[in-house]
């Protein structure tokens, strides 16, 4: 069945994944609920802003969206396998540490306090959105070091505790503003892609793609550290920096990915399963796919969604639940019929 | 180990990409210069900025409506463009305007995004009736449609003053308005539905408070000693008469409020009080004729 | 020469509870040494404290004659391997995917290894009898196949010393058998030096050249099988009475209990019965 993995046979996956990911960014952007014409693009902006429709929906709105949802997707996806790797914990997802309830949290006080200025062009939700994700992460390291000397079970329940906590205030803030405060966070929440501008995308395909970088060199270490601890000190593995380097870099390319997007559920969830799936459990491969491949399932999701009911958008984060979920269901069945779940 | 020849290819991709993230930013579209020419081509993604648009007749220019613009029909009838917090950027877009306006909200930022690419934006403040006149004055403005502005505020000083001839001198009964009834929210002193509840002859059974719409405990409405319960119905499935009688149960269970006594529980269409627009007499006039039904009951309605 | 030298090595986990007092042992190297004891004496620990995983209160643990807390991970691993018992881990890894990871602390970057690496992985494989299940997974091979595969892992991780805890427990009588010829052929094939945790006593007996008995009250008792395995000894240290038997130059111990059936409960034998079951 499956081979040892070899550079050569990794390097061939990962060439064929990016050019389906090519052929997917151009079919996406050539896909909306307008009709453009190619040629119509090629002609140029046009003398004054909007005279040619064709091309500010090709350059300025679905370029940038197409851009965005590779980013978003490829870090989510990523993220999502470093967790489900480092704390053995097949349900685990990019947010499990505290970055939505965090990230949330930081994005309605934006909204409350109606702070409107932003960041080169990033919103204010977005800024505090980081900053909160951030902030909870860090939350949840303190409180599980405290808790229990930076081990996977104290740091997962930390998760949970620091989630509670700041899902009670974001309750509270529910309860006290606005109606129409609540809607803008509730919709923030859901997944909110939008044309960013090109400075940002730069910024953010940096920050993340470092952060993959990163983790993927990290990823012969991921593979023995999911035999569990001991087994991997005992093959030479520093697993306390291992395992603070994939927390911090995961969390931080989460944050960027929140603020840039709000919160998209499943793709970080599924996306590493499925993978898992066809190509096996080795990081090494496993992060790289994840990558293109949730950049991939964003893409479609985002474009199903800007178009399946227009001129209403439907938030992604609806898109992706309804074909995650069915998914999420069909791995657990085979995963509790096929394989044993003994965690040690 | 590594040859220098990758070594030397990595460095010039990062020199490349860092580069190219230096371009971008020096060439970050700034905001668009106002145009000297009368926008021909509008957009309007609110409802209340919708009916001061085809008020000021510039009916003919819209191009474009969100989904909840409803009024006038004509304005049902243009194309949607999604709605204001989850707009079809495609579709504006795609409608070519010159001018896209909407109400300033901190729950979308959709004008600032069609602003950052270079489109004309209007960003109108609607808090209160003074902040809609001000927002007629803005795009009266804008469009040069001066003329229509002026007869516009004429008529609407008109009827307001009309309604408030019929109500002077009465006493001003105690009113309580009821955005939501579970769990119980109601409009406070700093909204323009306070506005309308004294035009009408009324006031606000509540005090200031901090917040626009505070939510409400029933022994502050106790203490209060409400005279009528004015509710906005609620856009939607459930017909009027259904929300009244829903609402008439749910207060019975209170009889100590003078209100619920008299039978003074009012569930009223929604458009023209809970929107801010140029329908606002028609709806200061409903509330009028809640509050003081006898000044109403000689003459069929206010003078023209 | 030995390659792990114990010196006065105290251990608590917590200050008034003493695991290990003032234990001092060598192991030379090629040997084969079994680490004996009821349960809560300390074996596990003191397999722990010679990986490097647990720091003694006091004392020195001393791997090549440098101790071992003073290794970096990577060099650590190259001199010992360790070996714990067989489970299947969350993601459905394969056998040969579980044992190639023992190269990992000979490479560097990405980690896909040489030819030579290669070599060693199959080498392995061939030496446990696990080549013939190399592509499936973990979860689908049986307990006895997996602690083979991971003792392959020990050993193509081509590591001097290697420490096992508890490598036959849960599995049955074959496999027990089968595991301990597989250590004592990689001791004499391959000269390697190995310290195997084991709660049974008759099994170190017949394949290790030294035993080390630990009793839960810090006690130890260290010597050849004969010296060790006496019944005093076994029954201060496991609080069971039996009766010890020779086979050739090797002892034995049978426990009995108290209501186990067709036999009388005895105290400490009678000088004629331990004559009559001499050979």
């Amino acid at each position: 069945m499956r081979e040892l993995l070899t550079k050569k046979q990794l390097l061939t996956n990962m060439a064929v994944a990016s050019v389906v990911l090519l052929c997917a960014m151009l079919a996406c952007s050539l896909i909306g609920s307008q009709q453009i014409s190619v040629l119509n693009v090629l002609k140029g902006p046009g003398v004054t802003a909007g005279a040619n429709p064709d091309y500010e929906i090709f350059v300025r709105i679905r370029v940038p969206r197409v851009c965005l949802a590779v980013i978003v997707g490829a870090a989510l996806a990523c993220a999502g396998a470093v967790f489900q790797g480092m704390l053995r914990n097949p349900l685990a997802d990019p947010y499990i540490l505290g970055v939505s309830s965090g990230a949330g949290l930081g994005a309605m006080i934006a909204i409350v306090l109606g702070i409107g200025a932003g960041f080169l062009g990033l919103s204010s939700q977005s800024v505090l959105a980081f900053c909160g994700a951030m902030g909870s992460v860090w939350l949840v390291w303190l409180v599980g070091r405290f808790a229990g000397m930076g081990q996977i079970t104290p740091l997962l329940l930390a998760g949970v505790v620091v989630n509670a906590f700041l899902s009670a205030i974001i309750m509270f803030i529910t309860a006290v503003a606005r109606s129409q405060d609540v809607l803008a966070s509730v919709l923030w929440l859901m997944g909110n892609m939008t044309e960013q501008s090109a400075i940002v995308l730069w910024l953010g395909a940096t920050l993340i793609a470092a952060g993959i970088i990163l983790l993927v060199r990290l990823t012969p270490q991921m593979n023995a550290i999911s035999f569990g601890e001991e087994e991997a000190i005992a093959l030479g593995v520093n697993t306390r920096r291992v395992r603070f380097l994939t927390f911090v870099v995961s969390a931080f390319i989460t944050a960027v990915a929140v603020s840039l997007s709000g919160l998209i559920g499943f793709v970080g969830l599924i996306v590493p399963h499925a993978v898992r799936l066809v190509f096996g459990p080795d990081h090494r491969q496993l992060l790289p796919m994840s990558c293109v491949v949730g950049a991939v399932f964003l893409l479609i999701a985002d474009t199903i969604a800007r178009v399946i009911v227009a001129p209403a958008q439907l938030p992604v984060g609806v898109v992706t639940a309804i074909a995650g979920g069915p998914f999420f269901l069909f791995l657990l069945c085979r995963y509790t019929r096929k394989v044993s779940l003994l965690n040690k | 180990m590594r040859k220098p020849l990758t070594s030397l290819l990595i460095i010039a991709l990062l020199a490349a990409w860092g580069s190219l993230g230096w371009v971008l930013y020096i060439h970050s579209p700034s905001k668009a210069a106002a145009s000297d020419t009368q926008p021909q081509r509008i957009v309007s993604l609110t409802p209340d900025v919708t009916e001061i648009i085809y008020a000021l007749g510039l009916g003919d220019k819209v191009v474009g409506v969100s989904t909840y613009c409803d009024y006038p029909p004509e304005a049902a009838a243009e194309p949607n463009v999604g709605t204001y917090w989850e707009p079809d950027m495609e579709a504006i877009v795609s409608r070519r305007p010159d001018l896209i306006t909407g109400e300033r909200s901190s729950k979308s930022d959709v004008l600032q995004r069609l602003s950052r690419m270079g489109y004309q934006t209007a960003s109108l403040k609607m808090d209160s009736i003074a902040d809609m006149m001000a927002a007629i004055d803005t795009l009266a403005h804008l469009t040069g449609h001066m003329q229509q502005r002026a007869e516009l505020d004429r008529s609407f000083a008109l009827k307001l003053a009309a309604v408030s001839d019929t109500v002077s001198g009465r006493p001003r009964p105690k009113v309580l308005w009821v955005v939501q009834s579970e769990p119980l929210r109601v409009a406070g002193r700093n909204t323009f539905v306070n506005e309308i509840i004294e035009l009408a002859g009324g006031q606000n059974a509540i005090g200031p408070t901090t917040m626009a719409y505070p939510p409400l405990g029933i022994e502050q409405v106790l203490g209060a000693g409400v005279d009528v319960i004015i509710q906005p119905a609620m856009a939607g499935a459930v017909p009027l008469e259904q929300q009244q009688s829903n609402a008439d149960r749910l207060w019975q269970k209170w009889p100590a409020i003078p209100a619920v006594r008299t039978g003074s529980i009012y569930v009223v269409p929604p458009d023209t009080v809970s929107r801010l627009g140029p329908r606002l007499p028609m709806g200061v006039e409903m509330v009028a004729r809640l509050l003081h039904p006898r000044c109403f009951t000689d003459d069929e309605g206010s003078s023209e | 020469m030995s390659l792990v030298k114990v010196d006065n090595l105290t251990f608590r986990y917590r200050p008034d509870e003493q695991v290990l007092r003032d234990l001092s042992f060598e192991v030379p190297a090629g040997s084969f040494l079994g680490i004996a004891g009821p349960n809560g004496a300390g074996k596990s620990t003191l397999l722990n404290l010679l990986a490097g995983s647990l720091e003694a209160s006091s004392g020195t643990i001393d791997i090549y004659g440098r101790a071992v807390r003073s290794y970096k991970p990577r060099e650590l691993a190259r001199k010992v391997a360790v070996v714990r018992q067989e489970f299947v881990p969350p993601f459905g890894f394969s056998v040969a995917e579980t044992v190639a990871m023992a190269r990992l602390p000979y490479l560097a970057g990405m980690a896909f290894g040489s030819e030579r690496d290669r070599q060693a992985v199959h080498e392995a494989m061939e030496a446990t009898d696990t080549l013939r299940f190399a592509e499936r997974q973990l979860g689908q091979i049986s307990g006895g196949e997996r602690q083979r595969v991971f003792i392959a892992r020990a050993l193509a991780q081509d590591t001097p010393i290697l420490l096992l805890d508890e490598p036959t427990s849960f599995l049955d009588l074959r496999n027990q058998v089968g595991i301990f010829d597989l250590l004592r052929k990689m001791q004499i094939d391959r000269g390697k030096t190995i310290v195997a945790v084991t709660h049974d006593v008759n099994l170190a007996a017949q394949y290790c050249d030294k035993i080390l008995l630990l009793a839960v009250d810090s006690s130890s008792l260290l010597g050849s099988t004969q010296d060790v395995l006496s019944l005093e000894s076994i029954e201060r240290t496991f609080g069971v009475t039996g009766f010890s038997a020779k086979v050739g130059q090797e002892s034995f111990f049978l426990p009995l209990g108290k209501l186990a059936k067709d036999v009388k409960v005895r105290r400490p034998m009678a000088e004629a019965d331990d004559d009559r079951l001499q050979q």
